[in-house]
């Protein structure tokens, strides 16, 4: 049973993808109406169940199962949760507007569990191959998931997009991860990490596969100058996919690299941290200076996205231990900012209300004040304004940047801040400052996704208050 | 000295008040302004209650509340008030009373968001002036330009965007730099807490980058010239209590900030800036004055006006590095006292003139002084309750403007009797611009058929404006009440500026 146990949210969640493929299978002999019920129902369950049982891993099956396969360690369980946790919120988000386009079907809540999968063999990997195919799980899932409404050219490009230069980013990282085994003769990272210790930093093909390694992930994360994929994605994908998107796949790259970087490269860490300040640096600029002249919302936060996975990479350029705790709450933080503001998309559609260009969100303040609040909350937090919890995220950075010696760096991170906050106000302006005789909404309103993103957007509010549980839980996922 | 968390109400009850307002059936606007009253008057009076309690023999923190906040960080929810903080505590409960019965008819697009941003505002405010832990005083330090953004952006002005946005950025810009030094100095000392900061050794090229570091965070709230023109366009296009808070209690905060932190943290450095900062003082004092006088939009003159009262304020505590002759610490003890009751008498004073201001835009919707003149004949007691602000604003003995002044301008003889004339210039200056300003608004022949259907004051004009008078009167015949309660905490605090940290 114990043999069980320990990838029982990863079984959970393939019978989820198979049942709900099933139900596909037989929808000519099924009534329409309960497979209307079921399909959603089925996926929410196994979600459920996995996150159930990532909430009560015992700590005594700590350790790596199936040959090296997997392991399951204080990270793990937190990141998994937090994966089928974050796969349940966006389909309670997005069901039922894909269903008001024809796409709510088996596919796409199969499509939806496959990447969730794809996304927990990351977290829990423990070998190479293993890692290696849960990112293919993962992209394979999101190039489809993107380009589901077929009808829609925009999509239909950026997922190509997506697909071309995903793939190369496969192949990359595959050619480093081959190197890397050819060098130590291990797929473990447990043991690859123990392997480069023993032959000391520096050598050349060493140096050759962080490289690959790092661009290739640098590539998955979205960060400069490996973003071309960014701003495309979030604006051809239907809103609820880029809310995927924009969240899930974050999950995993955080995961990738402090399982691939932190702990299996972690003797190389003097050859790859400059490199990563580089790379962050640089999504910092990019990401903040091209929000600026957006008007596109979606693409708006794709910029927003790309200077946010530069904060965080500057976390784990550290190389500390604080620095990659700083790395993972901020993950974290931003996936919870981004899902209020996506899942806002999403509420203010189901209300007639499509925002495409920011200047649609004119004269929400008036007609739909409690969505525009929570959108306010969101803009401040990805500020990085206190008392939202996108402060802290902040701080955990620039705490870690500090101590490591890099206060030059903390320094150019803050201005950009400065230069990121322009653009949140600006929403904020539009939202708020132009007035429009736009009526107040009416209509029913409380449902229990509505429920749910309210909590959500609160939680920011909520978690800048108290912002010592989610660090706290990252800081004891990390160091444990 | 009481236990209890006195400080944490006077934070947390007008926040929890503007979220209450912000809930949807709030139709009745009487029952909104009734309850937005009422929380502020509570406010009011448990700050008084507060001052009441305060024990003003010591330099100690007192009503101090302390609960770890983020355990790991060893940041703490530290509260406590000593001498300096009391008086703004008192002042910022006030003055959002004021803020709120002048907001009463006026403001009548979502009036109860209006009422809610300044009540936020008004605890996040408190929490500045009652934070000890560098993470918590950051925290509230930037909460607050939230409520203060919405404020001008939303009930503003015709330029209401341009400046709020320069507001919020220009701010953002000074404090985010003040927060990497407070990181620093979180991860060098071991813990946030701001009298540790205080304690802890610091070689002077440390000491320089943190002041450094504060310098910008501070020098923009001031403001201090250069720094200072995000000023002039937040005060002419928010709204009129907007203005109020602004010239009350923001503009304090970035003088009590070098008060809590730049002076005590990095006195070395500080005594190395000093020279620096006395002569940006001076140039605000001199420079500024002269801008002053060639404007012709009363806010825009006021708020010019505000930025050489606070150069008043920072040269008395500037000056104090350079005391010379038998009484240094006394002279040094004068300045900081001077500055920071400057700091008082200004709040009620810039208050009462933007909210006068206020009275005649209402009627007239206009700023410009070439509209106006002659409201005393149409508005007597207007006239009068304005020209006796403007008095107090020039200085004139028997007004709360004379006492800051006049004590700073003593203080600095001992320094330099050079600044002192230079300071004492502003006399001369300040009385132009303002009594210029008397001249065409007040005075005069009536200027127009508007001006001369002026209604009067109404009677929460007149409560409003009558309020303030009386403070500014008794201080100014008798400051000891504020200078009783200040006198430890400034020998304390002069104390630890003079001493040296390096070493």
């Amino acid at each position: 049973m114990m043999s069980f146990s320990a990838m029982a949210p990863e079984i959970w969640i393939a019978i989820g993808v198979l049942a709900v493929v099933g139900f596909e299978a037989l929808r000519s002999r099924l009534p329409g109406d309960f497979l209307k019920t079921a399909i959603p129902a089925t996926a929410l369950l196994a979600l459920a169940l996995a996150l159930i049982e990532a909430l009560f891993w015992n700590g005594a099956s700590q350790g790596v199962f199936y040959d090296g396969s997997l392991v399951i360690d204080a990270f793990s369980r937190v990141f998994v949760a937090a994966a089928c946790l974050g796969a349940l919120i966006i389909l309670f988000y997005s069901v039922a507007d894909m269903e008001r386009h024809g796409l709510g079907g088996g596919e796409y809540h199969a499509l939806v569990l496959t990447a969730t999968l794809g996304v927990v063999v990351i977290i829990t990997a423990a070998n190479l191959l293993v890692l290696y195919l849960g990112l293919e799980l993962l992209s394979l899932s999101l190039y489809t998931l993107i380009s589901i409404d077929r009808e829609r050219i925009p999509a239909a490009e950026a997922a190509m997009k997506y697909f071309f230069l995903g793939a190369i980013a496969s192949g990359v990282l595959l050619y480093g991860l081959s190197l890397l085994y050819g060098l130590s003769g291990t797929l473990s990272i447990a043991g690859l990490s123990v392997d480069l210790m023993a032959m000391g930093s520096g050598t050349m093909l060493a140096w050759v596969a962080a490289v690959f390694v790092l661009v290739a992930l640098s590539f998955k994360f979205g960060a400069a100058p490996f973003h071309m994929w960014v701003p495309d994605v979030y604006e051809g994908a239907p809103t609820p996919i880029t809310l995927f998107v924009a969240t899930l796949p974050e999950l995993a790259s955080i995961a990738l690299f402090v399982r691939l970087l932190s702990s299996g490269l972690a003797p190389l860490v003097r050859d790859w941290s400059a490199m990563l300040v580089g790379i962050a640096v640089l999504s910092l600029l990019v990401g903040n200076l091209g929000a600026l002249f957006q008007t596109n919302f979606k693409r708006l936060l794709a910029y927003s996205a790309i200077g946010h996975v530069g904060f965080i990479l500057l976390g784990i350029a550290t190389g500390t231990l604080r620095g990659e705790v700083a790395a993972v709450y901020y993950t974290l933080v931003y996936v919870l900012m981004t899902a209020v503001a996506f899942g806002l998309l999403l509420a203010l559609r189901a209300r007639g209300q499509d925002i495409e260009a920011i200047d649609d969100l004119a004269g929400l303040g008036q007609s739909q004040p409690w969505w525009s609040l929570l959108m306010l909350f969101a803009m401040f937090s990805l500020a990085g304004v206190p008392p939202f919890v996108g402060f802290w995220a902040k701080l955990a950075v620039l705490r870690a940047l500090l101590s490591a010696g890099f206060p030059p760096v903390a320094i150019f991170a803050v201005l950009m801040a400065v230069i990121g906050a322009f653009y949140y106000l600006r929403v904020v302006k539009i939202m708020y400052f132009d007035r429009t005789d736009r009526p107040r909404a009416t209509g029913n309103f409380w449902n229990v996704p509505n429920l749910i993103l309210s909590l959500n957007g609160l939680a920011l509010f909520i978690l800048g208050l108290v912002p010592s549980a989610l660090w706290g839980l990252c800081a004891w996922a990390i160091r444990h | 000295m009481t236990h209890g968390p006195w400080l944490s109400f006077l934070i947390w009850i007008p926040v929890l008040g503007g979220v209450l307002l912000l809930l949807p059936g709030w139709k009745n606007p009487i029952l909104r302004r009734s309850f937005a009253l009422t929380v502020s008057l509570l406010t009011f009076a448990l700050s008084l209650w507060v001052g009441f309690h305060f024990e003003d023999r010591t330099a100690a923190m007192q009503f101090v509340e302390r609960v770890p906040w983020i355990p790991f960080l060893h940041a703490n929810y530290h509260l406590g008030i000593d001498g300096i903080s009391l008086p703004f505590l008192v002042l910022t409960t006030f003055s959002t009373v004021l803020v709120i019965l002048a907001g009463w008819r006026i403001i009548d697009y979502r009036q109860a968001g209006y009422f809610a941003a300044f009540l936020i505002m008004e605890g996040f405010m408190n929490g500045v002036f009652s934070a000890l832990d560098g993470l918590l005083f950051y925290f509230f330090w930037e909460a607050m330009l939230i409520p203060m953004f919405l404020i001008i952006g939303i009930w503003g002005g015709p330029r209401r965007i341009y400046a709020s946005f320069k507001f919020f950025l220009y701010t953002f810009l000074g404090s985010v730099l003040m927060l990497v030094a407070l990181i620093y100095l979180g991860q060098r000392v071991g813990s946030y807490d701001l009298l540790a900061f205080q304690r802890a050794p610091l070689g002077l090229g440390v000491q320089i980058w943190i002041f450094i570091a504060f310098l910008v965070a501070f020098a923009v709230k001031v403001p201090m010239w250069p720094v200072h023109t995000w000023l002039p366009d937040a005060h002419v296009e928010a709204p009129t209590g907007g203005s109020v808070i602004l010239a009350a209690i923001m503009l304090k905060m970035g003088a009590y900030g070098f008060l809590r932190l730049s002076l005590p943290i990095a006195p070395d450095a500080s005594r190395y800036f000093a020279g620096l900062m006395v002569a940006l003082s001076l140039v605000a004092i001199l420079y500024i004055g002269f801008v002053a006088l060639v404007q012709t939009d009363m806010k825009k003159l006021i708020a010019y006006s505000s930025i050489v009262h606070m150069g008043f304020v920072t040269l008395g505590f500037f000056a104090l590095y350079f005391m010379m002759g038998a009484f240094t610490t006394e002279a040094a003890r004068m300045g900081v006292e001077g500055g920071i009751f400057q700091m008082i008498s200004h709040g009620l004073v810039s208050a009462a003139l933007f909210l006068s201001v206020g009275v005649l835009y209402d009627r007239l919707h206009s700023r410009e002084i070439g509209t106006y003149g002659g409201v005393a004949k149409v508005m007597p007691a207007f006239g009068a309750l304005f020209v006796f602000f403007a008095m107090a604003n020039v200085g004139l003995p028997g007004t709360s403007g004379f006492v800051g002044e006049f004590q700073v301008i003593l203080s600095t003889w001992q320094a330099n009797p050079w600044w002192s004339l230079g300071a004492a210039l502003n006399l001369i200056i300040g009385a132009g611009f303002t009594l210029w300003l008397m001249k065409r608004v007040v005075f005069g022949p009536v200027q127009s058929g508007a001006v001369s259907g002026l209604p009067g004051l109404d009677w929460r004009e007149r409560l409003v404006l009558f309020s303030l008078a009386v403070p500014v009167l008794v201080l100014g015949l008798w400051p000891a009440p504020v200078m009783n309660v200040m006198r430890a905490s400034v020998a304390h605090l002069v104390r630890q500026a003079l001493a040296t940290k390096i070493g």
